[in-house]
């Protein structure tokens, strides 16, 4: 690869991630084809150690005359003490994760697509106003450093995205419902149109819920309220900084025991699959909670190096949604993540509840102090549960907690799972009692 | 530059045709707790393609500027494509043809400062987090600055140069205090400026020091409806969700119920309610001299004496509705269409002081700084950093973890106080809406009293 070699005349240790995507977003704005796009990407990033000293750049220019390799070797000269090798050859357990039928997708059929979904959710009701994007792309990432480590993979992606508004004077009901697989046996269009369906039927009615605390039911999207905070706790460089709640924690049981979560990188069916992480380690099972007991965390080969402790495959680029986007350095952040289901139904958790609220999406996401776990979220689609039934929807209502105190307290989880943000696989999570503010 | 980009127009058989190339340095410097975490100096150049044939869009966007050409035809042969699933023709409102160069103008020039002077200006505001307070267990100090050179042509024969520099500094303090009692406090700036922005900024690390271990001891707001009094930058924040977004014509220009309840002359809010947007404010980071379709900066009026008096538009918005477009067609890079986007949004300054503003508050918040906000049509959100209980007029303890909520059919004409102090706060980040962010943008205030807002809360 020229551009290793370029930079190993002038660097000791050299890393390069490049990176070269195409993909076809097709966008519908109110029920109608709005735009379709090819998009296509080449970039490469540069990582440099001299003298023990980290540097780091990037490039859209492969071919060669670009200044990438002057800028890495110039940042290292004032970068920080790496803490790390670059990973020599390893053996990686390449795991399937392209599908050829998806990458022959054609813009025609993506809009096919949506245009079926659009008029299945317009049949069952005409008010409903439809935006819908379909992507699908494809993207090759090699990973190759100078002590012997090339790794390479290509993975294909399909995603559809539904924000659907119900509009009438005074009331504006607005929800998102996606779903995301690598491969087309996975893709389930119909089941997220029935998914929506599902929505705008519980929300029919509006239902009002009087302040004060009340048992919350998560649907597995709505698990996300929690696991922002949970995630940042479990980031292995939050533990070295000393500012996870959960560091000094290691081996003990501070959650219910029903709560198991682990990060697994090549799981079967993840829309995210993938063999090794940015950094080229080979992804792995690391079972993060068992049993309420708190196992391990995650780290790249900074932290691990850092932290003085075994990287776990989770140098992820741009985050869990980045889409190993090239310009940004490595991070810590999970691979594919699993909450272990239940037993009962999302239906039986319903029935045995006298009061209480279903929540789908808040808005605010993560906008708070999540190292420390408190959260406090309006509702942007919520269902109120009388008599263990759901009545409508809840609206001008706040929820909030702290998300490490809840998952000690009493939890039960619902035995179906679902794929959320590409990248989740959770179930519903029922909470004793959480606090509700609603307008008066 | 243009003659590449004249060569695809010239291929280009679309009815319409605009191409756009961005070329960008950047420099980041990444400083957690004691260690450098991220230094990084890159170059990118890529471009965006549009062509609009039988009245449908096809896009491509492209890296090599020798693929031009050929990203222009593939352009066409996507619209082609897409016109033939469309009901109705996308049309244009018409706009000048424009020819300009705008240069940047930054006192000091980030692109002379060394990496070094970066790194050591980081490392230093970081330091004196670190060292303020033993219960300062960790700290993030970022700083980012970028250099955008923006060409646009299009086939009605507009031809523009725009640099656009943009600076940002972030600064965080994590606090520890008994078990799990862990408070963050941050602050940051960000404008289209030079190093000069950055400079001097020691008691901003100290004052972020000094927040985030005055949180240790606050207790949780307890959750209810409260009257508040926001603070200039949390009440920008507020107008840019709870208004600006509903304001953005891609939201309803297809939509008629929503048409029929966003008419224009509507009351949202109290007759001495201004809103503005305004493309271009000296130095501001939401500033775009001409935006991505080539449409020169305007300042305008969302609201008008508490009156809804005109939307945000891009060309195709405009045409749709039968009004003009307002030069806010953003997008965040050369991969992204530009969509409806603010620029700088801002309440015009009232007539009351501080003191009549909080006199009157018998039990309230005083809510500050802001950790970001959402909105979704009609429901918003906005978090606030800090907060203090008022009390009887007299501002009493401090709490945390505030974030306020609100139905914009409802809050604007809450409004109960329009302070004197205007203060338009550029800082770090930016606005997400349609899978594009960060967008660089301000928002701005004076202090905003607001009856009757619900705070989430135990």
């Amino acid at each position: 690869m020229k551009l290793l070699e370029q930079a190993n005349k002038k660097a000791e240790s050299v890393e390069v991630f490049e990176r070269s995507s195409r993909s076809i977003p097709v966008k519908f704005n109110s029920g109608e084809l709005e735009s379709v796009k090819h998009v296509e990407t080449t970039g490469a990033a540069l990582r440099v150690i001299n003298d023990g000293k980290l540097g780091f750049s990037t490039t859209t220019n492969l071919g060669g005359n670009s200044r990438v390799v002057d800028q890495a070797v110039e940042t290292a000269s004032f970068g920080e003490d790496a803490g790390f090798e670059f990973p020599g050859s390893v053996e990686i357990n390449k795991v399937d994760t392209f599908d050829p039928e998806v990458s022959a997708l054609t813009a025609e059929k993506l809009i096919e697509y949506g245009k079926e979904a659009i008029t299945r959710l317009q049949d069952f009701d005409p008010d409903l106003e439809v935006d819908a994007g379909l992507t699908k792309s494809v993207g090759k990432t090699r990973v190759v450093n100078n002590n012997g480590l090339d790794v390479e993979e290509e993975k294909t992606k399909l995603s559809l995205n539904l924000e659907v508004k119900k509009v009438r004077e005074g009331d504006i009901f607005t929800f998102y419902e996606s779903s995301t697989a690598q491969k087309m046996d996975q893709f389930d269009r119909e089941e997220t149109v029935e998914k929506a369906i599902q929505k705008v039927k519980w929300a029919e009615r509006e239902s009002g819920i009087e302040s004060g605390t009340y048992p919350v039911i998560l649907t597995p999207r709505g698990t996300l309220v929690l696991l922002v905070s949970l995630l940042s706790g479990l980031n292995g460089q939050n533990v070295f900084q000393e500012t996870s709640p959960l560091e000094g924690e290691l081996g003990k049981k501070i959650f219910s025991e029903k709560l198991s979560i682990e990060d697994s990188g090549s799981m079967e069916g993840s829309p995210s699959r993938r063999s090794f992480d940015d950094e080229g380690t080979p992804v792995r099972k690391s079972e993060l909670i068992s049993d309420g007991v708190v196992k391990g965390f995650l780290y790249d080969l900074q932290t691990a190096g850092q932290a003085d402790t075994t990287p776990t495959g989770n140098g992820v680029k741009g985050g869990l949604m980045g889409g190993s986007d090239f310009r940004s350095p490595p991070s810590i952040s999970p691979t594919t993540l699993a909450i272990s289901p239940g037993i009962k139904s999302v239906g039986k958790l319903i029935s045995s509840i006298d009061k209480g609220l279903v929540v789908d999406q808040v808005l605010g996401l993560g906008q708070g102090n999540l190292l420390s776990g408190e959260f406090s979220n309006n509702v942007s689609v919520a269902y109120k549960i009388e008599d263990g039934a759901i009545t409508g929807k809840v609206k001008d209502t706040m929820i909030a907690g702290n998300a490490y105190d809840l998952l000690k307290g009493e939890i039960k989880l619902g035995k179906e799972t679902e794929w959320v943000m590409g990248g989740l696989k959770a179930p519903a999570i029922a909470l004793d009692s959480v606090n509700v503010v609603r307008k008066s | 530059m243009f003659k590449k980009l004249k060569e695809g127009l010239r291929v280009s058989k679309g009815e319409f045709t605009e191409i756009r190339v961005e070329k960008a340095q950047r420099t980041n410097v990444k400083y957690e707790k004691d260690k450098l975490m991220n230094i990084d100096s890159s170059e990118e150049v890529g471009g965006f393609v549009r062509t609009l044939v039988h009245g449908g869009w096809g896009i491509a966007t492209f890296n090599s500027l020798d693929e031009i050409p050929d990203k222009a035809k593939k352009a066409h042969s996507i619209g082609k494509e897409v016109s033939s699933h469309l009901e109705e023709s996308i049309k244009l409102a018409n706009i000048q043809t424009e020819k300009a160069e705008t240069r940047s103008d930054q006192i000091r020039d980030f692109r002379d400062v060394s990496l070094e002077e970066k790194r050591d200006t980081v490392k230093r505001y970081n330091r004196k987090m670190l060292d303020y307070d033993d219960r300062i267990e960790s700290t993030k100090a970022a700083y980012s600055d970028s250099f955008r050179e923006l060409s646009y042509v299009n086939s009605q024969g507009t031809e523009l140069y725009q640099e656009i520099p943009d600076v940002t500094l972030y600064l965080v303090a994590i606090a520890k205090g008994e078990k799990n009692n862990i408070q963050t406090a941050h602050d940051s700036i960000g404008e289209a400026a030079g190093f000069e922005l950055v400079q001097d900024k020691g008691e901003m690390a100290e004052d972020v020091a000094s927040q985030a271990v005055s949180l240790l001891s606050a207790d949780p707001v307890k959750g209810g409806q409260y009257t508040v009094l926001l603070n200039p930058e949390l009440a920008g924040v507020f107008i840019h969700e709870a208004f600006g977004h509903l304001c953005e014509a891609d939201h309803f220009y297809k939509n008629d119920r929503l048409q029929e309840i966003m008419t224009l002359g509507r009351k949202f809010g109290p007759e001495n309610l201004n809103v503005v947007d305004e493309g271009y404010i000296e130095g501001r980071r939401g500033n775009i001299p001409y935006d991505e379709e080539g449409v020169p900066r305007q300042k305008t009026y969302l609201i008008k004496d508490g009156k809804l008096n005109s939307f945000l538009h891009n060309r195709e918005t405009a045409a749709k509705m039968g009004q003009v477009p307002t030069g806010n067609a953003r997008a965040i890079s050369y991969r992204y269409e530009p969509i409806v986007r603010m620029t700088n949004t801002y309440i015009e300054a009232g007539e009351k002081s501080f003191e009549d503003l909080i006199n009157s508050i018998d039990r309230g918040i005083y809510a500050k700084d802001a950790y970001g906000g959402q909105t979704q049509l009609e429901q918003f959100t906005f978090s606030a950093g800090h907060g203090f209980i008022i009390e009887d007029g007299e501002i009493g303890p401090m709490v945390r973890d505030v974030v306020l909520t609100g139905n914009i059919f409802r809050s604007l004409e809450n409004i109960s106080g329009i302070g004197n102090d205007l203060d338009i706060i550029g800082s770090a980040g930016g606005c997400g809406k349609g899978g594009q962010m960060p967008l660089p943008v301000t928002d701005g205030s004076p202090h905003l009293r607001i009856e009757d807002v619900t705070i989430g809360g135990r």
